[in-house]
């Protein structure tokens, strides 16, 4: 088991940051996601681990290896690609081996290697076949068993499920994260979707245009993000804008357009400091006691079923909310134009700087 | 892409381009370049020779002749290929692949044999003006710009038709339906809809068949007469000058090529803009004609590439006439053949090994560099890559007056060896093989080689297990094709030949100069053999010689 440690990482091309200042470590043993939207470095920087990019400063230590100037072919990460990069001219046996006959490992080894490989990505008989006798996901499993085969120091894995179908995505990333854990292999796994990240790492690092913006368990992004991108990108985070104009003990009263909101109180607190109110959209209560707390009203701008929830979007005095609900009754109450009462409850309330975008920490966080 | 710093394999193929491209490329063009400045009777530098170039009618005239042949070469190709692109298109024409091997053979003929066997149709004692002299319809011989123009056109015109049909076959079919769906009639959508998205085709078709014109020699020194165009000007000018000082013949070379550049310039710029076949989901389908219109449809399309076939069937016909010396006899036999194979064996030993040679060397050569243009993009690549398309814009006259100036002396004396033909025959279509290497690359996903080296393979290895097994079909058929241009070649090695380095394309137009017609149409029968095989072989390969010729 190896560990990956990236220190001061730059990269740039031409005028554009790729890459500032990463430092990251990734634990031996560990599922390490690198979570962004497309163009924010994440496939740079696993391909600066790979080695197919050159960093314009900063060191890549694999265990206490440092690699900088290792080439890509000599640096052991089996890599999983998006487009599966099997090879068309070869049979899937054939691309399993390619590794190992790179390696001189010799024929019976090879065959018997292969055929564990194939079987622990549940491709058992289809050495014989071409990859276009294959589906994307069978291909991608091929890629999967030629990258592992070889016994890789790290196993880096650039958005291999993109390609496929949302119920094959779902299917394949629990069976990348038994085999990685069953194997106990090191992973570093890129991925724009949240979903993905939060289902199958142990930790995350968010990236936007080359900054890692948070780093953390899956819990820690998602319940405790530290700015607004991550908060938006990671889940859905619905923004009030409001001012501080009252505290009493742990709490804090804002002032916003939909009426006076209660909130926890940051660790430095000044009367009339603007701020933005979040909340993710399962936190809001429909129609809640009357005496309950940060109860407001809100027209219902729209009612979209999804099954076993159901969305709405409300206006609440000229902010777009968005609130979502759990086994949707079949209502007449909740039918665009109607009015109804939300309740937000104080303790789900998070609180950002408008100016910094970041989040202001609360009294009880540990930040 | 891999970039690291430091050599390695890839650093010494992009050197050896650089070496070959000043070698064989810059150094003999700048020999021509300098010579046109230098007054052949003193010696100095001066623009006496481009002041006479512009000041006497002889050598204007050839400049404005190979204008207006080029025009009405191009012109004519599109009016022959563009209705044949669009009815074996969009129109099921019965035996539409015979029509479009039969054009391609016809475009890929030895590039002189149209001529000759229209001289023998209808020259000054053709048998076809005969015939029609016999009742009494006097035609006048085809010598002169209206032969250059008819034989030209009928075997350049398949550019125009490979080119459109290629669009007109990727066209949005829904992009059609819409303009229908919208009330437009048939026409009208040809015309407002069909015709613009074709168009950057068409014109890339066109703008090529305008260059192959304005340098081709062959046709032009058969069947021209007396319409002197630049080709054969600078070939006459200088087989009749002092050759240490071909002083107008560089100036006329100087000439020639700018116009090329020119020409070349403007066909980059078509075929760069935007093009709109992307969609293939929605392509149109063939659909029936009936009646009248079929009728005339079937018509149209079998006469056009049976009168691009003519020549090539009178060519064969003719091998197999009896003659006595240049007289043809009644009667058929092989005896044209039995000449040549017991005459001048040599000639066609030459011609096969020096084009295998060259087509070995074509391969490799162009692959490795291929690869290097496709993958590696450093700023040496970034030079290189346009230095290694200068033989496009450089006519083969151009190139051989510039090989017999700079290889006649020392420190590299090939003059008279074969191996000045090999590498001719090897720079001039290198970069075709260049350019097909490095568009096969592009279509692989460089993805696949990054899991080889991800796997530990070196790049070296790599490009060998992976690269290159997946470029193979491409790599054959491209090198057919340039096997195909090499055996065809004549206008540049006749001005490179001697005796013992003579290759059957030389030894047709000789056979044609002193009338040995038997001998000529069994020689170009061979040629047309081989050809013909060669388009059969690539056809295997990858179902259809069309994307090697067009690409």
């Amino acid at each position: 088991m190896t560990s990956i440690r990236i220190v001061g990482l730059e990269k740039s091309f031409s005028t554009v940051k790729a890459l500032q200042n990463v430092n990251l470590s990734v634990n031996p043993g560990e599922l390490f996601t690198l979570l962004g939207p497309s163009g924010c470095g994440k496939t740079t920087l696993l391909r600066t681990i790979a080695g197919f990019y050159r960093q314009d400063a900063g060191d890549i230590y694999l265990g206490d290896e440092l690699v900088n100037d290792m080439p890509a072919y000599k640096r052991e990460t089996g890599m999983v690609f998006q487009n599966y990069a099997v090879f068309p001219h070869m049979t899937v046996a054939e691309n399993v081996a390619y590794g190992l006959k790179v390696r001189k490992v010799h024929g019976e080894e090879i065959t018997k290697r292969v055929d564990a490989a194939l079987k622990s990505v549940r491709l058992e008989g289809y050495g014989s076949r071409t990859p276009d006798q294959l589906s994307g996901g069978q291909q991608q499993r091929v890629g999967l068993a030629r990258a592992l085969v070889i016994k890789p120091r790290v196993l880096l894995l650039d958005e291999p499920l993109s390609n496929l179908d949302a119920k094959l995505r779902i299917e394949m990333r629990s069976e990348i994260h038994d085999i990685q854990k069953e194997l106990g292999i090191t992973a570093v796994y890129v991925t724009h979707d949240q979903e993905e990240a939060l289902a199958i790492s142990d930790r995350i690092a968010v990236l936007a245009s080359g900054v890692i913006q948070q780093m953390g368990t899956p819990w820690e992004i998602y319940k405790s993000p530290q700015n607004i991108f991550v908060a938006t990108f990671v889940g859905n985070m619905n923004l009030i804008e409001g001012e501080i104009c009252g505290e009493s003990g742990t709490r804090i009263k804002v002032k916003t357009s939909g009426g006076e909101l209660i909130a926890p109180k940051p660790m430095q607190s000044r009367q009339s400091t603007k701020v933005l109110i979040g909340f993710r959209p399962e936190e809001g209560r429909i129609n809640p006691a009357p005496d309950s707390e940060n109860r407001v009203e809100a027209c219902i701008k729209g009612n979209v079923f999804l099954g076993s929830t159901a969305n709405l979007a409300l206006d609440l005095n000229g902010t777009v909310l968005a609130l979502e609900y759990h086994r949707p009754a079949s209502n007449n109450e909740l039918k665009a134009g109607s009015h109804i009462a939300v309740g937000l409850p104080s303790q789900s309330l998070l609180l950002f700087d408008p100016e910094t975008k970041r989040r202001i920490p609360a009294m009880g966080d540990v930040a | 892409m891999i970039r690291r710093k430091g050599l390695d394999i890839w650093s010494f193929v992009t050197l050896g381009g650089f070496i070959i491209v000043g070698l064989f490329l810059i150094y003999p063009l700048f020999d021509i370049f300098r010579y046109s400045f230098i007054d052949k009777d003193s010696g100095a530098f001066s623009f006496c020779n481009y002041i006479a170039f512009f000041s006497k009618k002889y050598y204007y005239n050839a400049f404005l002749h190979s204008l207006i042949m080029a025009l009405l070469i191009t012109l004519v190709s599109v009016i022959l290929g563009l209705p044949l692109a669009f009815f074996t298109s969009r129109y099921r024409i019965a035996g539409s692949t015979l029509l479009n091997t039969l054009s391609v053979l016809a475009l890929l003929s030895p590039p002189f044999i149209g001529a000759y066997s229209w001289v023998t149709m209808l020259g000054r004692n053709g048998f076809l003006r005969q015939a029609l002299l016999s009742i009494g319809i006097n035609i006048p011989p085809v010598y002169g710009l209206g032969g250059i123009v008819l034989a030209d056109s009928l075997q350049f015109y398949p550019f125009v038709s490979l080119m459109a049909s290629g669009a007109l076959m990727t066209t949005d079919r829904s992009l059609e339906e819409a303009s229908r769906n919208l009330g437009a009639r048939s026409f009208r959508t040809f015309v407002s809809v069909t015709m613009p998205l074709i168009m950057p085709s068409l014109t890339g078709g066109a703008l090529i068949v305008f260059m192959m014109a304005l340098s081709d020699f062959g046709t032009p020194m058969i069947i021209g007469g007396n319409y002197s165009v630049l080709p054969t000007l600078a070939y006459n000018l200088y087989t009749s000058e002092v050759a240490e000082s071909p002083g107008m013949a560089s100036t006329v070379s100087i000439i020639l090529m700018l116009c090329a550049s020119l020409v070349i310039v403007l066909q980059q710029w078509a075929s760069t803009r935007r093009k709109y076949s992307s969609m293939l989901v929605n392509r149109p389908k063939p659909e029936k004609l009936h009646g009248a219109s079929c009728f005339f449809a079937h018509l149209l399309c079998y006469f056009i590439v049976a009168l691009s076939t003519l020549p090539l069937a009178v060519v064969v016909y003719y091998s197999f006439r009896n003659t006595n010396g240049p007289v043809f006899t009644p009667g058929f036999g092989i005896d044209s053949y039995r000449t040549i194979f017991f005459d001048v064996p040599k000639t066609v030993a030459n011609s096969f090994l020096y084009s295998l040679i060259a087509v070995i060397l074509i391969a490799v050569v162009g692959t490795l560099l291929g690869f290097v243009i496709a993958r590696r993009r450093r700023l040496s690549v970034r030079i290189l890559d346009p230095l290694l398309m200068i033989p496009y814009m450089v006519p083969g006259t151009v190139l051989g007056i510039g090989f017999i100036v700079a290889f006649n002396r020392k420190p590299l004396y090939l003059a008279g060896t074969g191996l000045i033909i090999i590498i001719t025959y090897f720079i001039r279509r290198l970069p075709y093989s260049v350019r097909s290497a490095s568009s096969i690359l592009k279509q692989i996903d460089p993805e696949l080689e990054e899991a080889g080296i991800n796997l530990g393979a070196t790049p070296a290895r790599t490009f060998n297990t992976i690269a290159l097994p997946l470029m193979k079909s491409g790599i054959i058929s491209g090198a057919v094709m340039s096997w195909i241009t090499s055996m065809n070649e004549l206008s540049a090695s006749i001005l490179l030949y001697v005796g013992r380095t003579m290759t059957m394309p030389i030894k047709v137009y000789m056979s044609v100069l002193d009338g040995y017609f038997g001998t000529a149409s069994a020689m170009s029968t061979i040629l047309l053999f081989v050809t013909g095989l060669a388009l059969y072989i690539v056809n295997r390969l990858n179902g259809g010689a069309d994307k090697a010729i067009i690409s």
